[in-house]
């Protein structure tokens, strides 16, 4: 192989982020015997799987990720009879000696606490919706509710790590680099992973909830900021214009190109492509992230401004990236976690994220784009249906319940206007169809086509998956 | 394109092992019969006794071999027909064939003969390689490819050539060398002095000098201890949850230190994983046993203190076996090993050993490190730390010296009350207002003073019998009353409970005419005292320090001296002088006002008060400390009537502390004497270093096997000890349990077959980009074979001899193989890509931390300092801000810090350093025993466009210009050089050239600019420079810096 065939090979890479000169490289070279491949065919991607197991209902997902937790019981599960016994210990026929955590396993009563909102009845299905989600009540047919999620941890940190991993600690590649690696992103300029947080206070967020674990790098989260370059280091320095920057870049190639002809390591080849992508980068992530292109119709159904960081802004900027064929979208909002102040702190996180969660489903929708881009919503667990401290009429807090939980999703080839699973009359354990979170994780893998039990990868000796040695497919939820 | 697909890292070594094996070589178990087993036959008929089937393990020898309950024996040696196995690999019956269909683990063609080929040859049987203890095997002398032979490291890679059919490459250049060599040992590139030293020593020991000097250099240490700090998951923060901030520097200055003392790596490692349990233990070897303690904690709320402790523990293990024995032993905490005969019961006997340590699940702390911990302290230090230790006990002896005198004071004292008038000897009140059912109160003369009463006054419970209750809609008024006049001393006493809306209680001021006048006001809780003329300039204006406590009575008083000034105006809080600030000590003018003096209120609108208020009492001069005292204590004096032995344990407190507060004033002296001495000397210590330590609780812990790994599941109780498939610990001296020492001094005695291989193979791809065995983290059944097995066991064997890590990293890269060219053809990349056969020289991206040592130091501005706590360099904005639950803010370093390396960078776990997570850091959550060097866009921007970067790119550009006497030209060799080592070709000349003449022609244009790009980062810029020619020849650095070249070794 000559420098012009290796150099003929570099700007056929079409796989951003996916050079690598240890590990991948073996998938970037698989990628090369084929190019072909991966034209016109749904079935093949440009990731490690190289072609999918099956044909795919969907082609990426925006996870919309409410940090601290949103109370099941006071948005999507009301419960006549905690209203009814408010004040009033939950029988313990009920909790059968399960852990709670130690935030309330001190306190001396547990007593129930019915929601204070108002719920009514919206969507062909009926779905009991919160007056505090006016917005979603309007698209509940296009939703799939599941009110009988689970999980394992009962604490922030190992719970979204469970949720991001499925396993509590960390180490583990997060659902995005996971596919990322699998299914890489059909766009060469952008990275298959990104994600856009919001909001602040209550609960801290890791780079590791969207973390590669034992991946390569290139394959974790590449986080899009709210202040300063929207990819770090995406603008010129300040006094280097586009100009000067293709002249040095031009510069560096050449330099490049000397040594791949002296030395022959094909790292060059692949440095030289990427400082290309890069240099791309450079004009197309701003013309991406320039939300002011968008016609004030769209803004205001969002309810986005642009140049004013929030959650609206990143739903909307969570279709441009869809868009543009982004595989794996997620939106963190913070301060979920109302352990006390429910009352008041609960009103406040709907507002901010009701408009414009339910404004990326009918955006995603007219513009054909929700046919294959699952949207999920939703916490890393459920509240308790006990009070933590007093109940006082304006003031009670609710928390951490991993044992049920309601998430939504919409599109992809989900199951639409349906309500999966049942909880109990207390909202405390579910009592039909339960969807674990593995299960959960292995259904939205089969809607992109892949099988979870063959996403895997070896490290250490062993092999590793999404789903760890769990996982089914819940064929009720999808289409 | 057919031939690049045997570039794939498996596919080399498979045709290797197909072609030796159609080759005519007999068929090796371990080489190619136990890999197809681990991966196709152990889950079922493997070390998991959870999961075991038909009672067959195909990992034991003695299973393999012996007839079964079915009657059929799985191999046969040397008979197919019998082989029960060679039966049901090539059965055809879906309920026969192995391994079943539904295990999707089906074997090839190829697999299936191997195996048959291997009963057919006789079913050798041999361990597992890396299980076998370590022999030195004898250096191949014979059948070697052509090449030079420096050691025998090279012997064992020309043997492996010739089979091969490769030859070695040439030696690399000179140039290219020193730099490999230099940024290889250093993690530093070489200067033109040392580049011009090396050119012109033709001795033989040329090369040999120079890899002594880099092994002489402090910087060594800091090489080897990155990836040291990789396996440790070394951080600065306790990365759960709000990922609270620590302090391990201490342990990571050990870890240079001992590389540059070159410790012995046996010593390395009992002192990381024991130091405080060696005799007579230094205070090094407590401050190495960190090594340990860097486990990820939490102070989540709420989480499960067993649950977490177990997390701390498991991690100890898992870290263990990865650094130490090269394998999962993790794996089993659950369930036994699926591939390597590691038991469950090996793994919590394991834990026992770490099961010991005095922590907690919840670590509790967030700005300090949790216990155990230990104090470093420098000779002066210790010093200064006894002289506050003297100094506070001197005061509290004389504390202790004077407290034994008071009980029998106070007895004296409560005799000549009792027989004296104690009601005489409280102040006589100018006026006094009990507010226990009406706003009225008695003057000083004896005559009643009525309120006039607004709104529904109300009476609760108070401080002595009821109070009144404002709540900003009712008040009392008295008409000209207390009018005071600056130059006139006063004193206000009274019992108040007050809420956080606060309000002025009571005073006498003039809302309309620049508050006139005099009051108390709490603002929120916090009391303070206004004598006004006119606000805001007119007025004195003290507030206490602190709040009172909010809903509970807190006895205030004020008094002023009638001298004008702040200094005059004392509070009183609980009969106690508060501390206070002066926020105003400027009145001038006079503070009398017509508006009446109101209760519940100061004037007509303003500062409503919230709370309670009870027993006040006015007096028309200043009271003395004593008589506040008093006042104060006006119901503790009536317990002196009680009989002593009647008084309850409350009441004879009550009258202690009282007694002891009013009457031995020397008593509070000397407590304020002890308090400050206290805290000063607990301020200096936490000001003093400190790192956490391992240590062992007094009573162990008990351990038991966690069923299915659960933390809160018991099974039963196991002993500290090592795995059952490893040499046993065989020196015990007692019956003592054994113990972490037990566990160091066993990974490295000579019987021990892992701890040498697997730390001389990262050595290895530490050098050479891969190791010879290439899973660094996995030496068991699944890992990759070495591809120089006898090199592989000399250089362990090699090492084990004294266990110089000096000795052994020389050795490597004195070999002819270390120093080929790592020029590469199209034939031996497609042979050969990953140089698994070692038919050139290494070539590698430099880590994360070395390239940004490398560009400071190109740029002339590394700061070589060696050790200390972590820096902070420039770092985007906003990158802490996804976990600011403590309120931690990054604060920039200052000056030189800026300019230190890498290795120094504060790593805070839960949002590391960004450029260097772009560039393949780790996040030191866990262990990890290599980077992947991956190769991104994002990287291309890093290099590009962080200011970082950038900056290093202007100090370079300066250091070129500050050379002397040279033109355009000679600074373009001169730049080069300091990059590269080598002198640029004739095209590169070229090319730089004319991109110089373009940016100074861009920059001479645009002045604004070339400003903007010169003004990045904190270096200051020479005296006089032109911006244009600097902001030229910073683009031109920038592009050097981000050469090929450059970034690779």
């Amino acid at each position: 192989m000559d420098i012009d065939q290796q150099l003929q090979l570099a700007v056929h890479r079409r796989n951003f982020l996916q050079n690598s000169t240890t590990g991948m490289g073996a998938i970037a070279l698989a990628s090369l015997l084929k190019p072909e491949a991966f034209a016109g065919n749904e079935q093949s991607v440009p990731g490690a799987l190289k072609q999918l197991h099956f044909a795919p209902k969907a082609k990426r997902i925006i996870y919309l990720f409410m940090s601290g937790a949103p109370s099941q019981l006071d948005l999507f599960d009301p419960k006549p009879k905690l209203t009814e016994m408010t004040g009033q210990d939950l029988p313990e026929s009920v909790r059968k000696g399960q852990r709670i955590t130690t935030m309330t396993s001190g306190q001396k009563n547990l007593f129930c606490v019915g929601s204070p909102f108002k719920f009514a009845k919206y969507g062909n299905v009926g779905m009991d919706i919160s007056e505090l989600l006016p917005h979603l009540s309007k698209v509940v047919d296009e939703c799939t509710f599941v009110r009988s999620l689970n999980t394992d941890p009962i604490n922030h940190d190992p719970a979204v790590t469970f949720f991001a991993t499925g396993n509590q600690q960390p180490g583990r590649p997060t659902m995005g680099a996971w596919l990322a690696y699998g299914m890489g992103c059909s766009n060469a300029d952008l990275p298959a992973f990104v994600v856009l947080t919001s909001g602040g206070g209550g609960q801290t967020l890791q780079t590791r909830y969207w973390g590669n674990g034992f991946l390569p790098a290139q394959f974790g989260g590449v986080q899009f900021r709210n202040a300063g370059d929207p990819v770090l280091f995406v603008s010129n320095p300040p006094g280097v214009s586009s100009e000067t920057r293709r002249q040095l870049l031009d510069a560096t190639n050449e330099l490049n190109q000397q040594a791949l002809r002296n030395i022959g390591d094909p790292a060059i080849a692949a440095q030289i492509e990427n400082y290309e992508l890069a240099f791309r980068m450079q004009s197309s992530v701003p013309e991406l992230t320039d939300l002011s292109t968008e016609s004030k119709e769209t803004l205001d159904l969002y309810g986005a401004t642009p140049g004013k960081p929030s959650f609206a802004n990143n739903c909307l900027l969570a279709r441009r990236l869809a868009e543009r064929g982004v595989r794996f979208i997620q939106l963190c909002h913070r301060d979920w976690d109302h352990h006390g102040g429910l009352p008041k702190g609960l009103p406040t996180k709907c507002k901010e994220t009701d408009q414009a969660s339910a404004a990326l489903v009918l955006d995603l929708k007219q513009r054909g784009l929700l046919e294959d881009t699952i949207v999920v919503w939703g916490g890393e667990f459920g509240r308790t249906a006990y009070s933590q401290g007093e109940i006082k009429p304006d003031n009670f807090g609710r928390d951490h319940h991993p044992r049920c939980f309601t998430i939504w999703m919409a599109g992809g080839g989900m199951r639409k206007g349906i309500i999966h699973g049942e909880t109990d009359e207390f909202g405390y354990n579910i009592t039909r169809d339960p969807v674990h979170v593995h299960d959960l994780h292995a259904t939205l893998l089969h809607l992109l086509g892949v099988d979870h039990k063959k996403l895997i990868y070896r490290h250490e000796g062993r092999d590793y998956r999404l789903t760890d040695v769990s996982g089914n497919i819940v064929n009720e939820l999808i289409a | 394109m057919l031939h690049i697909s045997s570039t794939f890292p498996l596919a080399v070594l498979l045709l290797l092992i197909c072609s030796q094996i159609a080759g005519g070589q007999v068929v090796e178990f371990d080489r190619d019969v136990r890999p197809i087993l681990s991966e196709h036959c152990f889950t079922c008929h493997g070390p998991d006794a959870g999961k075991l089937k038909a009672g067959l393990r195909m990992d034991r020898k003695e299973s393999v071999f012996s007839r079964h309950e079915s009657g059929s024996t799985p191999v046969v040696a040397g008979i197919l027909a019998e082989s029960e196995m060679v039966r049901r690999i090539g059965s055809q019956d879906p309920d026969e064939i192995m391994p079943p269909p539904d295990e999707g683990k089906a074997l090839t063609e190829k697999q299936i003969d191997t195996l048959k080929r291997w009963v057919q040859e006789g079913a050798r049987w041999t361990d597992h390689w890396s299980f076998e203890t370590i022999k030195m095997p004898s250096v191949p002398r014979e059948n070697l490819a052509a090449g030079i032979i420096s050691n025998p490291i090279d012997s064992f890679v020309l043997s492996n050539l010739r089979s091969a059919g490769l030859s070695q490459s040439p030696r690399e250049a000179k140039e290219r060398l020193l730099r490999r060599v230099s940024l290889d040992l250093t993690g530093l590139p070489p200067s033109i002095l040392e580049v011009d030293d090396f050119l012109s020593d033709d001795s033989h020991k040329a090369f040999e000098t120079v890899v002594d000097r880099l092994l002489g250099s402090q910087h060594f240490g800091e090489r080897m201890a990155m990836p040291w700090l990789d396996l440790a998951r070394y951080g600065d923060t306790s990365g759960y949850h709000n990922d609270s901030l620590r302090d391990m520097w201490l342990w990571r200055e050990w870890v240079i230190n001992a590389f540059n003392a070159n410790m012995p790596f046996d010593q390395f490692t009992i002192e990381q994983l024991a130091g405080d349990l060696l005799p007579e233990a230094s205070i090094q070897q407590k401050v190495a046993s960190g090594f340990h303690r860097n486990v990820m904690t939490s102070d989540e709320g709420g989480l499960i203190d067993a649950e977490y402790r177990n997390l701390y523990v498991v991690d100890r293990i898992a870290t263990t076996g990865v650094t130490w024995l090269g394998m999962t032993v993790a794996c089993a905490q659950c369930h036994d090993h699926k591939y390597d005969p590691i038991t469950q019961a090996d793994f919590y006997k394991l834990y026992a050993f770490f099961n010991n340590v005095p922590e907690n699940g919840k670590d509790g702390v967030r700005d300090r490190n949790p216990m155990p911990y230990l104090r470093v302290t420098t000779t002066k230090e210790e010093e200064q730390l006894r002289q506050h230790e003297s100094e506070l006990s001197a005061a509290d002896g004389k504390l202790a010296e004077l407290t034994k005198t008071l009980a029998e004071k106070q007895t004296v004292w409560e005799k000549e009350l009792v027989l004296g008038d104690f009601a005489s000897s409280l102040p006589k009140p100018f006026a006094h207002f009990p507010l226990d059912e009406n706003g009225n109160g008695t003057g000083g003369d004896g005559h009643p003073i009525v309120a006039a009463s607004h709104g529904e006054s109300r009476f609760e419970e108070g401080s002595i019998g009821k109070s009144f209750h404002a709540t900003g809609k009712e008040w009392f008024e008295y008409g000209d009353r207390f009018g005071f006049e600056k130059d006139q001393a006063f004193s206000v006493t009274s019992y108040l409970s007050v809420q956080p809306k606060g309000g002025a209680p009571f005073g006498k001021m003039n809302d309309k005419d620049g508050s006139r006048g005099w009051d108390i006001e709490l603002h929120g809780l916090r009391p303070s005292v206004h004598l006004i003329h006119r606000w805001p300039e007119d007025l004195i204006h003290i507030q206490a320090d602190e709040d009172l406590p909010a809903k509970a009575f807190t006895h205030l008083a004020v008094t002023y001296d009638g001298s004008g000034k702040a200094a005059g105006l004392k509070l009183y809080l609980n009969g106690v002088l508060a501390k206070s600030s002066v926020k105003k000590d400027n009145l001038v003018g006079s503070i009398h006002t017509d508006t009446p003096f109101s209760i519940g209120r100061r004037g007509e609108s303003s500062a409503l008060f919230h709370g309670h208020i009870d027993d006040l009492r006015i007096f028309q001069r200043e009271l003395s400390p004593l008589e506040i005292a008093s006042v104060t204590a006006a119901e503790t004096y009536k317990l002196i009537a009680i009989p002593t032995a009647d008084r309850s344990k409350k009441q004879s407190e009550q009258l202690e502390k009282f007694f002891r507060q009013t009457m031995v004033p020397e008593l509070a002296v000397l407590q304020k004497s002890v308090n400050d001495l206290r805290k000063a000397k607990e301020d200096f210590e936490r000001s003093l270093p400190n790192t956490m330590v391992m240590s062992e609780m007094e009573k162990p812990r008990e351990t038991f096997i966690k069923v299915r790994g659960n933390y809160d599941q018991d099974g039963i109780k196991v002993e500290a000890s090592v795995p059952a498939f490893l040499p046993q610990i065989t020196n015990r001296i007692d019956d003592k349990p054994l113990n972490r020492l037990s566990l160091g001094q066993w990974l490295v005695a000579p019987e021990h077959p892992l701890t040498a291989r697997v730390t001389v193979n990262r050595w290895w791809a530490m050098l050479f980009g891969t190791g010879i065995v290439k899973t660094l983290n996995d030496f068991g059944s699944q890992g990759e074979r070495p591809s120089h097995p006898e090199l592989l066991d000399w250089l362990a064997a090699d090492l084990m001899h004294d266990w110089d890590t000096k000795r052994a990293v020389k050795q490597i890269v004195l070999s002819a193989t270390y120093q080929q060219a790592s020029q590469v053809s199209a034939a031996l990349l497609a042979r050969d890509q990953e140089n698994r056969l070692l038919a050139r020289g290494p070539r590698q991206r430099l880590d994360a931390e070395f390239l940004r040592d490398n560009a400071l130091a190109i740029g002339g501005v590394l700061n070589p300092k060696i050790g200390g706590k972590s820096i902070k360099p420039s770092q985007p904005e906003g990158t802490w801000e996804i976990n600011e639950m403590s309120g931690y803010k990054y604060e920039k370093s200052q000056g030189l810090d800026l300019y230190r390396r890498g290795l120094y960078v504060y790593w805070r776990r839960s949002t590391v350093y960004p450029s260097f997570v772009t560039l393949d850091a780790p996040t030191r959550e866990f262990c990890v025993s290599q980077r992947a060097k991956t190769s991104t866009p994002l990287q291309s921007l890093v290099l590009m466009n962080d200011p970082v970067f950038v900056e290093a790119a202007r100090a370079f550009a300066q250091r070129i210009l500050a050379e002397p006497g040279l033109d355009d030209a000679s600074r373009v060799t001169f730049a080069w050089r300091l990059a590269l080592t080598r002198a640029p070709t004739a095209t590169e000349r070229s090319i730089l050239t004319r991109m110089l003449e373009q940016q100074q022609s861009t920059y001479r244009k645009d002045l604004e600019s070339a400003k903007k790009l010169v003004a990045v980062g904190d270096l200051p810029k020479p005296a006089n420079h032109d911006d244009s020619e600097l902001a030229a020849w910073t683009a031109f650095s920038n592009v050097i810096l981000n050469l090929n070249e450059t970034i690779t070794n």
